[in-house]
């Protein structure tokens, strides 16, 4: 069976005084259906950019869409006209951003703008539209759905104003949703709330999402497939366990060992990734973190390594000239 | 035993309230009440809640640069809250605070130098080529190159912003910093950086934090103690290690039970969801201790 999606060699550029910044370089995946791909990765990594180019969001300039291909439903998103992508978004794939406050018109009522996408991608009307505002509040966990409908966005706290953001992300039966950092800014309870509804909906629905976030707990709890991204590539990518269990990637290794330990009182210091965030208008030739890479050889300096499968898992794949196992093996023999 | 570096005992602050020319006036908000702590020499306190629990309003009343409505903030023995501005002056060579956004906390068009040196200015404690070199010193101690003096904010990444606002904040050589969720805004791979930092500055210079954040993980690593804030009152406080070991008070309970574990296998069923709005901290219930050093807030206040 084709994929869900199947994005295969973007690149996006953006022209900026200080140079062109190559935000997106020639990045490949598939999606399945009825899957959950969480995408890992800070400032510059091209994982909000490389959505907002496949859903036609970013405004072209400053933006280039160099090259690719993003096929879903084995319609390609990129050469699709305006109007068939407005007709996509928010009705087959639905979307949720990080903050509730600035992507919900204050203005207007939260059933007015429930009833706006409805509309727009279905065809209900009257009373079962009605019925169908009210259902979609009380999936996403907002008490007295009917009374809340005529409220604004003022009037809900940031938790509801964030479900009502997925209550609209998913008012269409969407194939796909995709949420950016869509609990970064609120408090852990509620979020831990979320990501248990966001759980119930792909059980109830057979949704299939990607969740765009930095926080690796979100990734464990959430994701099927993990997806690890710097510089505008794909670092790491595969299953959860072997992910977790055994990085191949320096980057992910790094990011999973500079968190705390539990019952960390007794750790004396954090392990910390050397350097800051590339500069994505003056990126190294090779791989794009081998300048903060203890492991990184002539070799990562000179050339872009290409994602090879890597382990037992199948689906496993990295990119790195190194072998990070052996590496580690090596390190601890060396200093017991 | 000796007196802690800081006492703050029944702190209160509303907002609202009071007349207005035209319509109601607006409701009375407590933002906190109620709060006592002490922090001792050299030690972290970690402050936790949910978004308008009034973590920062703690920090910002304990430095004064809010004024509570009642209660006691001494340091060193020596009460603040009664204090003119002038007679604080002093106190703010020992006090500083650190905020969440490196960036908006910092002057656009002032050299990132003159930022640091600017309290050594004030204070009338340095100028000249002394002034510069105990910049320079500072740039180093936060592993920031001194040759970046005399360059603009915007040069920067955030975690260099967060290390010139802390060499900003350690310029008087304080005894006490407030830090107000100081990595929260930062990239994961430099927040370790920052943390790390933090621990090198209290062992080599013994200062004493309040350290505000929500995320529970690195306030396990960094610090001694933890108070949990709910809707403006502490409601519980205990050794870092008996919090998460024993949390008492169903709020702290539902906050440990809501940190994502960066393992697949060890994925939580269900949340049980915490209704904030029907455990509302009652105004008048104590801290009750519990076991030494853990005070929780009583629970059952109503039906005692």
């Amino acid at each position: 069976m084709a994929p869900l999606l199947d994005i295969r060699n973007l690149t996006v550029e953006f022209d900026t005084p200080g140079g062109t910044v190559q935000a997106v370089n020639d990045l490949s995946y598939t999606l399945e259906a009825g899957e959950t791909l969480g995408i890992v990765g800070e400032s510059g990594s091209g994982k909000s950019v490389h959505i907002l180019a496949l859903l036609g969001l970013l405004p072209q300039p400053p933006a280039r869409i160099v090259s690719g291909q993003a096929l879903f439903e084995g319609k390609d998103l990129m050469s699709l006209p305006d109007r068939a992508l407005r007709d996509i978004r928010g009705g087959r794939i639905g979307m949720v951003f990080q903050d509730p406050m600035s992507s919900l018109n204050p203005v207007l009522t939260i059933g007015r703008q429930l009833r706006e996408v409805l509309t727009r991608h279905t065809d209900l009307t009257g009373v079962a539209l009605k019925r169908r505002m009210v259902e979609l509040l009380d999936i996403v966990g907002i008490p007295h759905p009917e009374a809340r409908l005529s409220q604004y966005p003022f009037e809900f706290s940031g938790g509801m104003r964030q479900r009502v953001m997925i209550a609209i992300g998913m008012a269409c039966n969407p194939r796909l949703l995709i949420a950016d950092e869509a609990t970064t800014a609120l408090d852990v309870t509620v979020q831990a709330q979320i990501l248990d509804l966001v759980r119930q909906l792909k059980a109830d629905f057979d949704m299939t999402v990607i969740w765009i976030t930095h926080d690796m707990g979100v990734v464990a709890e959430l994701a099927d497939t993990i997806q690890v991204m710097y510089g505008g590539r794909i670092m790491e990518r595969g299953p959860v366990r072997p992910v977790f269990r055994q990085p191949r990637s320096a980057y992910t290794w790094g990011l999973l060992k500079s968190l705390p330990h539990e019952g960390a009182r007794t750790q004396k210091r954090l392990y910390q990734i050397p350097g800051a965030p590339p500069n994505m208008a003056a990126l190294p030739p090779g791989d794009p973190f081998a300048p903060r890479n203890p492991f990184a050889t002539d070799r990562c300096r000179r050339e872009v390594p290409p994602l090879r499968d890597v382990g037992s898992e199948p689906g496993h794949q990295v990119a790195a000239w190194y072998d990070l196992p052996a590496l580690l093996a090596a390190d601890k023999e060396a200093t017991p | 035993m000796t007196a802690p570096l800081l006492e703050v005992s029944n702190l209160m602050r509303s907002y609202g309230g009071g007349r207005r020319l035209f319509g109601t006036p607006p409701p009375v908000v407590h933002a906190i009440n109620d709060v006592s702590f002490s922090i001792g020499e050299g030690e972290t306190l970690g402050l936790v809640g949910e978004s308008g629990s009034g973590k920062s309003t703690t920090g910002r009343a304990v430095l004064q640069l809010e004024k509570p409505d009642a209660g006691q903030v001494r340091f060193r023995g020596q009460e603040l809250t009664g204090l003119t501005n002038k007679q604080l002056q002093a106190y703010r060579q020992d006090m500083q605070i650190i905020f969440q956004d490196p960036y908006s906390a910092l002057n656009p068009r002032m050299k990132v130098g003159r930022f640091v040196g600017e309290p050594l200015v004030v204070h009338g404690i340095a100028s000249g080529s002394e002034l510069t070199d105990r910049v320079a010193a500072l740039f180093d101690l936060v592993g920031l190159d001194p040759a970046f003096m005399s360059r603009y904010p915007h040069e920067f990444s955030g975690g260099q912003r967060q290390r010139i606002n802390i060499a900003r904040a350690i310029a008087l050589e304080p005894a006490f910093i407030v830090a107000d969720e100081p990595i929260t805004a930062l990239d994961v791979s430099i927040q370790a950086q920052i943390v790390n930092l933090f621990q090198d500055l209290q062992d080599e210079l013994g200062l004493a934090f309040l350290f505000i954040a929500h995320d529970l993980s690195m306030v396990r690593y960094l610090c001694q103690r933890v108070a949990v804030m709910l809707r403006g009152r502490i409601v519980e406080i205990a050794p870092t290690e008996m919090i998460f070991a024993d949390p008492r008070h169903p709020y702290t309970q539902s906050l440990l039970a809501a940190i994502p574990v960066p393992d697949p296998d060890r994925r939580k069923p269900h949340h049980t969801a915490f209704d904030v709005a029907r455990n509302i901290p009652p105004r008048e219930a104590p801290l009750v201790e519990v076991s030494p050093g853990h005070f929780v807030l009583e629970q059952n206040f109503f039906q005692v």
